[in-house]
């Protein structure tokens, strides 16, 4: 074809413009064949396990810890590899990098024996154990907890009713601790045509398909327009493999038991009982004013799942002297695991918890 | 961003994403606005309520058809992985046994040596300088990082 004249302008952006598609598809397809699996690689050894619960001590990076050991607690329904998404992009490695002697709890993906599972199991019987697992293996007498999310409302319920001097510090991020702030959940549970008693009856555990499906409804076009800013930006590595990761994490939900559905459905978000200090663990009350050990909590300013509303007065229902409360860029995801996390999130906990860990 | 940003030729596509991904909250939050209302509630808890009974249904049909047929069901494939489920569990409970006593073992040793079980010093300070981070957790660093998924209101996760 001769390139003469106006039309060679146009035939060299079509020649561009194909270039273009065809590095793109390349790009993508590399990108796909590379992310290897490599979540969760921060090597561990689980030193306590217990029914799907796991409790990992992860090895230390560097010949001095500080005396505290910390304990990270994952939420009910989501993966804990988002704490250590990928070797560069791991929540964990920077703790243990920063020289903390880290442990994790991993709740596992519950089976159907295990859909009577309560609260009370996961506050009054898992988190206690775990803490005393922690204390044994590293012969320190208390532990600092750390949780994320539901994680944080386990942890802070767990500290509230603990005896002894077991928990050290308490630091949490985006957890909900009020149900009006979650304005659908809230509907939802009030809605007199929505029976959770039915459906944990036929059901038993609440699948991951429904916990994912409750999460996508929060911002249900979110997905797709992420999927089209990956799009935008096909040609940039980083960003194409940092997607490829979130997704991977945010469609691996795990189920949550009938039990405990049906107590946070009825129990937190339709009666509010934790900000009205009224749940009750094992037939004993859950006074948050009870906490009294250093508190801190962090929430993300684009956070539609947790919204600032839902943890909203959270310094002012713990009885800590010590309590801060901070509120960082990001959504209830890249808080902890983004690409800015490290500039963000992690080196406030780390300053906060070397100060209070030793 | 692309090397090819703001050239749009060819790329209609390209002006529709954009506008997506700009309205995307706007609509996500008219939708949940319907999502909450009673109404919605009421239609959605009852058309949940027969999907169940529905599934039920379906279920035990085509695992009555697929019994006669010699083939597992999808019952049957959850209670495989149930099962596989609790030996990962047995195997996990065996290792943390071993590593305990391995722990165990390590600490009668090192007994005179007067060694914490994990073998490191438990003995760190807090740096005393540390890089001021403010409340949105910008620091001069901040403003090179890369650009990544995560980074992004409207990226794909949560």
């Amino acid at each position: 074809m001769n390139s003469a004249g106006p039309h060679s302008a146009y035939e060299e952006k079509i020649r561009d413009a194909v270039q273009r598609v065809l590095s793109r598809n390349i790009s993508g397809l590399k990108t796909l064949e590379d992310i290897a699996l490599d979540f969760g690689a921060t090597p561990k050894e689980t030193i306590y396990s217990k029914d799907s619960m796991r409790l990992y001590h992860y090895t230390p990076t560097t010949d001095e810890v500080y005396r505290v050991p910390v304990l990270l607690v994952m939420s009910l329904v989501s993966r804990y590899y988002i704490l250590d998404l990928a070797p560069d992009q791991s929540l964990v490695r920077f703790l243990l990098d920063s020289g903390f002697d880290v442990y994790l709890v991993d709740w596992g993906i519950p089976r159907p024996e295990h859909s009577e599972f309560t609260l009370d199991y996961y506050v009054g019987e898992a988190l206690p154990e775990c803490i005393e697992e922690v204390k044994a293996d590293s012969g320190e007498d208390s532990v600092a907890l750390v949780g994320y999310c539901l994680g944080g409302t386990l942890a802070m319920m767990t500290t509230a009713l603990c005896p002894d001097d077991s928990v050290h510090a308490l630091a949490c991020f985006t957890t909900p601790v009020d149900s009006n702030g979650m304005r659908l959940y809230k509907a939802w549970a009030e809605s007199k045509s929505f029976d959770i008693d039915e459906l944990v009856e036929e059901l038993g555990n609440i699948p991951a398909q429904f916990i994912d499906a409750m999460i996508q409804a929060l911002r249900p076009l979110q997905k797709t327009a992420g999927r089209m800013g990956m799009l935008d930006n096909v040609l940039n590595d980083k960003f194409v493999e940092a997607h490829y990761r979130f997704e991977r994490w945010s469609s691996d939900h795990i189920p949550m038991t009938g039990g405990t559905a049906r107590q946070l459905f009825n129990d937190f978000l339709r009666d509010n009982k934790l900000l009205k200090n009224q749940l009750e663990i094992k037939g004993q009350r859950v006074d948050l004013k009870n906490i009294t050990v250093p508190f801190m909590h962090i929430a993300a300013l684009h956070d539609h799942i947790v919204p600032a509303a839902a943890s909203k007065g959270i310094i002012d229902l713990v009885g800590s002297e010590d309590k801060k409360e901070i509120t960082l860029k990001g959504g209830h995801v890249s808080l902890v695991a983004g690409g800015n996390a490290v500039y963000r999130l992690w080196p406030q906990l780390s300053d906060w918890l070397s100060e209070r860990c030793v | 961003m692309t090397d090819d940003q703001g050239e749009p030729f060819l790329e209609p596509m390209r002006m529709w994403r954009e506008w997506y991904q700009r309205s995307e909250k706007q609509w996500s939050e008219a939708l949940t606005d319907i999502m909450a209302d009673e109404k919605f509630g009421k239609t959605w808890g009852r058309m949940f309520q027969e999907w169940l009974h529905a599934q039920h249904m379906m279920a035990e049909l085509i695992g009555q058809q697929l019994a006669a047929l010699n083939m597992p069901s999808r019952s049957d494939i959850l209670s495989i992985r149930d099962r596989v489920g609790e030996m990962e569990d047995s195997v996990s409970a065996l290792t943390a046994e071993i590593v305990q006593l391995r722990q165990q073992m390590k600490k009668t040793a090192t007994t005179n040596a007067e060694k914490p079980p994990s073998g490191v010093k438990r003995t760190r300070k807090p740096a005393a300088k540390k890089t001021p981070v403010d409340e949105t957790g910008k620091t001069e660093a901040s403003s090179v990082a890369p650009k990544t998924s995560g980074d992004s209101e409207s990226a794909a996760m949560p």
